[in-house]
């Protein structure tokens, strides 16, 4: 499980750093580390702990995933009158690509000037 | 604008002049080749510069400052070597010193490291309009007496836990940095057992009054695995501290004292805590009957119920999803609701899922 969550981490915090020019076909892979004491030359120490994404809707401090973000997005959604999803389109991967509009309900193309 | 023929004409060269000049003028930027990291490290590597990195690090240990800061300003411009090379030698001499103790270099050589003008600019990797060291030198320097800051924080803290453990609260208070800090933390890694009691006890006592404790207290509760100091910091606890020791704890406690901070978190007056339990400890009990039951009641908290949807939205057991779809048909709309956010995440990430 230990080995698991560092792998995941090392992983989600890889930097590809595109060089420029003929670099930019090679990225290089890099770890970011909060400290490099061996130097190893493809971990960046931050001096202080990495910060992890974490999986909640709830605003805290520190940053959400793209789950977290999303169960926020769809519960103000369901819950308040004022954010309306749609969805716009699909990634290449498949996964629903969202927008949504805040304020009242009228539904997309509808007239917003009265009378109509 | 009126002007005799003379006038104009004499105005005319001397604009000219001047324009010639600035053409000829060997500004130092118009110097600077347009380096790409690429084209930079392959004219660095035309150089060995192994034997002056060495040559730097002895003097430095012989204490020969003024030989070393003549040779770090040689090599700096040294004409024979491309930029990258010379900006490269001086980088690798810093790092070298990390593996020195801090009164072993002069604070004169580390002066002259912090203030180091680069020779070498690259684009940026996401904003290629703007040029960055390739070797950035005054980051690589302040890292450095960051790191010796750190290990000197390290040894007062190794000391004060074998004194005075509780010393340690009072050091950490006092200090801002964030190196000394750092050291200290590093110190109650390396705590005895009893030495981990003193911390947690005097952190636990102090942290209501004093949040600015929470690093200290968190790393101390996470260590000692005590369910009590933990809640403490769930409690009164501010900033990211709260949620390294929650995924410390989730790394490391066994179920038993997993299933007792679960509940204890959601109940939390300090909702951000009760979010992160969700966050961090479900996912080892995930489809456990007891967890399951414990996040099905919370559907219908304002500020948690979305955190145990997205959970439930994981929970591999089928009663689960049966109960989530049972409460979806019920009346009480914000549970009901919630209810339904979890089925609609879970086909999302059983969509997601698939091959």
């Amino acid at each position: 499980m230990k080995h698991l969550r560092s792998m995941r981490n090392a992983i989600v915090f890889a930097g590809l750093l595109f060089t420029g020019g003929a670099d930019a076909q090679n990225g290089v892979l890099v770890e970011w580390v909060e400290n490099n004491p061996f130097n190893a030359q493809d971990r960046i120490a931050l001096g202080y702990p990495v910060p992890i994404p974490v999986d909640t809707p709830l605003p805290f401090d520190g940053f959400r995933t793209y789950a977290g973000l999303h169960a926020r997005h769809m519960d103000l959604a369901a819950g308040t009158p004022w954010v309306h999803p749609e969805t716009v389109g699909n990634t290449r991967k498949g996964r629903t690509l969202w927008a949504y509009r805040l304020g009242t309900a009228s539904p997309p193309g509808a007239c917003r000037k009265r009378p109509c | 604008m009126q002007g005799t023929p003379a006038k104009r004409i004499a105005l005319s060269a001397w604009l000219m002049a001047v324009v010639l000049a600035g053409a000829g003028a060997p500004a130092s930027a118009q110097e600077r080749p347009d380096w790409t990291r690429f084209s930079a490290r392959l004219a660095e590597g035309r150089v060995d510069s192994s034997a002056t990195v060495q040559t730097l690090v002895n003097r430095t240990v012989s204490g020969a400052d003024s030989d070393v800061l003549s040779l770090l300003e040689a090599t700096r411009q040294r004409p024979d070597w491309p930029a990258p090379a010379r900006d490269s030698a001086v980088y690798r001499f810093t790092h070298a010193l990390r593996e020195l103790p801090a009164g072993a270099v002069s604070p004169t050589i580390v002066t002259y490291l912090k203030a180091y003008e680069p020779n070498t600019l690259v684009p940026h990797e996401d904003h290629p309009q703007g040029r960055v060291p390739l070797y950035n030198v005054r980051a690589a320097a302040a890292g450095l007496e960051h790191g010796w800051m750190r290990q000197e924080a390290l040894l007062e803290g190794l000391a004060l836990l074998k004194s005075n453990p509780r010393g340690l609260a009072d050091a950490f208070a006092l200090e801002g940095d964030r190196p000394l800090r750092a050291g200290y933390l590093q110190a109650v890694s390396q705590a005895s057992p009893t030495q981990l009691q003193g911390v947690v006890a005097e952190t636990a006592r102090r942290l209501p009054a004093n949040p600015d404790l929470t690093p200290l207290a968190a790393r101390a509760a996470a260590l000692a695995g005590d369910a009590e100091a933990i809640v403490q910091v769930l409690d009164h606890g501010a900033g990211p501290a709260v949620h390294r020791m929650l995924r410390s704890v989730a790394d490391s406690a066994d179920t038993p004292l997993l299933m007792a901070l679960l509940p204890a978190g959601l109940g939390s007056a300090n909702r951000e805590s009760g979010a992160l339990v969700l966050a961090e400890l479900y996912p080892r009990l995930a489809g456990r009957p007891d967890a399951d039951a414990v996040l099905l009641a919370r559907l219908g908290d304002p500020d948690l119920g979305a955190g145990a949807a997205l959970a439930l939205a994981r929970s591999p057991s089928l009663d689960t999803r049966l109960a989530l779809e049972a409460l979806a048909a019920t009346t009480d709309r914000p549970v009901a609701r919630r209810a339904r956010l979890a089925l609609d995440l879970r086909e999302q990430l059983d969509l997601e899922a698939a091959p």
